[in-house]
């Protein structure tokens, strides 16, 4: 189990900070992508439960108090993204590109669902079912290619220092 | 039933369940619970403000770095729509316009004899993909009260309060889907109008305009103004032009598209006007 570090601290509090206008920055297709998100759930991957727990109820809670109601909606969110990461880490890890991207474009496509059922009165949500869904499965599908990316990195950076210890090893 | 309490993942279940029944009693505006938040929201709104400044500060240097070729081009263009520019305000006399000004201006006062306008700086947009809220740096203490209606610095009408703490509040624009406004339309024989916030709408920066009434003419470019009907707008704000006109699928209703006056994107300083306290 890998614990958090300053660089994840100081990560989150510019992402919570800056939100706002990153994802109006590189809003694609009218379609804001939720970095925060996309951040905690990438840095939640072998890490330790009762750490993401307290990381995410004190995000929650800032980003409630910067953005939305006391008690945002937003915990709810990072709570489900936060339990379907400790179920996909017990099956993969975070250097397997197709498990990782798939969850990832499946974590958003859900989450942005429910975001829209808990921020919207339930009749618009139902009203405007279809519009919803577009921005569920864009969501799902910018946010899944940040996940590929990510996930791609990190496996070329876990051979190369494969490599780097056997050719260590060979010179011994 | 000792056992039980002591065990990690009970303890875990009843602490989320815990969080999401507050969270459901938080999403009410009116909620008590939230009267919390004013202890860190009234330190935070400092901390919000510098960061407010210092985003601002780099979008404007990457937009200037990102705009550079434009400019030279952009700039080219300019100079010759000013040219075409001058020429036609040399033909419109100075005290035309002077004498329309003053005329805005004194209707402008008579609507709003009654309020009182409060300056606020907007600190951050909602960046949600379905909530478009503005907050502002002035709350219940500078006597900002929910409903209040809030205008743009183009006297246009942006929207309402949404939610009040001590040094901030929420705004919801008229394009919200919770944002309802009575309307009329601005010209002889214009009629009473409704102007609803779509979410489907919303990104496009549009509202939709219904129950136009079967006798009153409406056109593209007519303009929208707030009739002072529902208790929260008081008549004669500026809302829109009307962009489109579309009929019902049984063709009965007549519908429109209105285009706010208000350009969302760029707010940075709005009026909340509050009511002059009437002893």
């Amino acid at each position: 189990m890998y614990k958090y570090n300053l660089f994840h601290y100081i990560t989150i509090a510019i992402l919570i900070a800056f939100q706002p206008f990153l994802s109006e920055w590189f809003m694609i297709n009218n379609i804001k992508i939720d970095f925060l998100l996309i951040f905690i759930i990438i840095t939640s991957f072998n890490k330790g439960k009762k750490d993401s727990f307290i990381l995410i109820l004190i995000t929650g809670l800032i980003y409630g108090l910067l953005y939305s109601n006391f008690f945002s909606q937003y915990i709810i969110i990072l709570l489900i993204s936060l339990v379907s990461v400790w179920n996909i880490s017990k099956i993969a890890k975070i250097e397997s590109v197709v498990y990782i991207t798939i969850y990832g474009v499946l974590i958003l496509f859900i989450t942005s669902f429910i975001k829209a059922f808990l921020e919207l009165p339930i009749n618009e949500v139902l009203k405007n079912i279809t519009y919803i869904s577009h921005i569920a499965l864009y969501n799902g599908i910018y946010g899944g290619i940040i996940f590929m990316i990510v996930s791609l990195t990190l496996l070329i950076v876990s051979l190369f220092r494969v490599n780097k210890v056997q050719t260590r090893r060979g010179n011994f | 039933m000792r056992n039980l309490f002591r065990n990690r993942k009970f303890q875990i279940t009843i602490l989320v369940i815990v969080l999401i029944i507050i969270s459901l009693i938080s999403l009410n505006r009116f909620s008590s619970i939230n009267l919390v938040k004013n202890i860190v929201s009234v330190p935070i709104i400092f901390i919000q403000k510098e960061v407010k400044d210092i985003s601002d500060n780099v979008a404007s240097f990457f937009a200037s770095i990102r705009d550079y070729s434009d400019v030279i081009e952009e700039n080219k263009q300019l100079k010759k729509e000013i040219s075409i520019l001058k020429e036609k305000s040399a033909k419109t006399s100075n005290i035309e316009e002077k004498n329309k000004r003053l005329r805005d201006a004194l209707v402008l006062k008579e609507h709003f004899a009654n309020f009182n306008f409060v300056s606020a700086n907007v600190l951050s947009i909602n960046p949600s993909n379905y909530k478009y809220e503005f907050t502002v740096d002035v709350g219940s203490i500078d006597n900002v009260k929910i409903d209040n209606p809030v205008i743009a610095s183009n006297n246009a009408l942006l929207g309402r309060v949404y939610q009040t703490d001590l040094t901030s509040a929420k705004i919801i624009p008229i394009t919200d889907e919770l944002s309802g406004v009575s309307g009329w339309i601005s010209r002889e024989g214009g009629g009473n109008v409704t102007i609803r916030g779509s979410i489907s709408l919303k990104q496009y920066g549009l509202c939709i305009v219904e129950n136009i009434p079967q006798d009153t003419k409406i056109v593209v470019g007519d303009v929208v103004e707030t009739s002072g009907l529902g208790g929260i707008y008081p008549k004669g704000i500026i809302v829109g032009t009307i962009v489109e006109i579309f009929n019902s699928d049984s063709q009965v209703n007549r519908y429109a598209y209105l285009e706010p006056l208000v350009d969302m994107k760029i707010l940075s300083e709005v009026y909340i006007l509050t009511k002059k306290d009437t002893k």
